[in-house]
């Protein structure tokens, strides 16, 4: 068994710690290509714009988005205008592609199937929608995606939709640039309501040891004070 | 030594990249795996590495252009 797994949960936190975070893990990676890092996160409000962004994907003006407290980040993932919540969780998949697959597309299709099974897990019927990256159930968006890449090693990542509280936010901004219908988990399966926070992750993580890692892989949790 | 720098293989079925963003200049020295270009191709962006030490020589690509894999970054005249 080759490599190893940090798994990191962050938690509720801001944005840019998370960066802060990624980039340490980054590092990591470069530095030891067999380590990757899989972090776990809920953002408080922030509207991210990605290397395709139009200045006109986001919908309200700046003082409307300061007296929500959302706050807005240039990032340099690909894709457009997102938004995160703390009715998300996002992860940041810090993966050294060197050790797995120098493919971009495999990575992004290898993400989509990790979230459509964290979602089988809920009863929820998702898959990929082809030309339109993240995760679907029937013409509605669950799951965005946006990565970057440096020496083949990822970061950004993906945003699930859990709860309702978010899905307000989306009618600030067209979400990846598209006018879309975006729905999140408790509204596709009412009764995952029941699960928390920390209970979504664990479901999450076994979703990425499966599909990225069915022969398993050494892991290793690892604390952070932010 | 001029090494010539191409734009290399992304993933199957992305056979186009957009350039988003410029690192280097002409003239600059760089070290090995410093990025040159960011490229942006579906939901990803790339940071294209240099394969080596050296000094810039010419750029051949801008912002906004659109590469295909294997076309031609820049070139880099190699230090020892």
């Amino acid at each position: 068994m080759e490599g190893m797994l940090r798994v990191i949960n962050l938690g509720p936190v801001p944005f840019d710690p998370a960066v802060r975070v990624q980039k340490e893990c980054l590092s990591a990676s470069l530095d030891s290509p067999g380590v990757h890092s899989l972090i776990f996160c809920s953002h408080q409000p922030v509207i991210t714009c990605g290397t395709a962004h139009r200045a006109s994907d986001i919908l309200a003006d700046y003082q409307t988005l300061k007296g929500m407290n959302i706050s807005v980040r240039q990032v340099n993932r690909g894709g457009g205008v997102s938004y995160h919540g703390l009715g998300q969780i996002t992860v940041y998949p810090v993966f050294n592609l060197c050790c797995l697959k120098r493919d971009i597309g495999w990575f992004i299709s290898r993400l989509e199937e990790c979230v459509t099974v964290f979602l089988a897990g809920f009863g929820v019927d998702s898959g990929r929608k082809e030309g339109f990256p993240g995760v679907w159930t029937g013409n509605r968006k669950i799951c965005s995606i946006g990565v970057a890449f440096s020496r083949w090693v990822s970061f950004h990542g993906l945003s699930v939709n859990i709860r309702k509280e978010d899905m307000l936010a989306y009618s600030l901004i067209r979400p990846c640039g598209m006018d879309i219908k975006m729905t999140c988990l408790e509204d596709e399966a009412p009764q995952a309501a029941a699960c928390d926070y920390a209970g979504m992750v664990t479901v999450l993580l076994q979703s990425f040891m499966k599909v990225f890692w069915p022969q398993g892989i050494r892991t290793e949790e690892i604390r952070k004070c932010l | 030594m001029l090494i010539e720098v191409k734009v290399p293989y992304l993933g199957a079925g992305i056979e186009k990249a957009r350039v988003t963003f410029i690192y280097c200049r002409p003239g600059e020295d760089i070290a090995k795996d410093a990025d040159l270009i960011e490229l942006t191709a579906d939901k990803a962006a790339f940071n294209l590495p240099a394969p080596c030490p050296g000094k810039i020589g010419e750029l051949k690509v801008s912002c906004g252009d659109t590469l295909n894999v294997g076309d031609t970054v820049c070139f880099i005249e190699q230090s020892s």
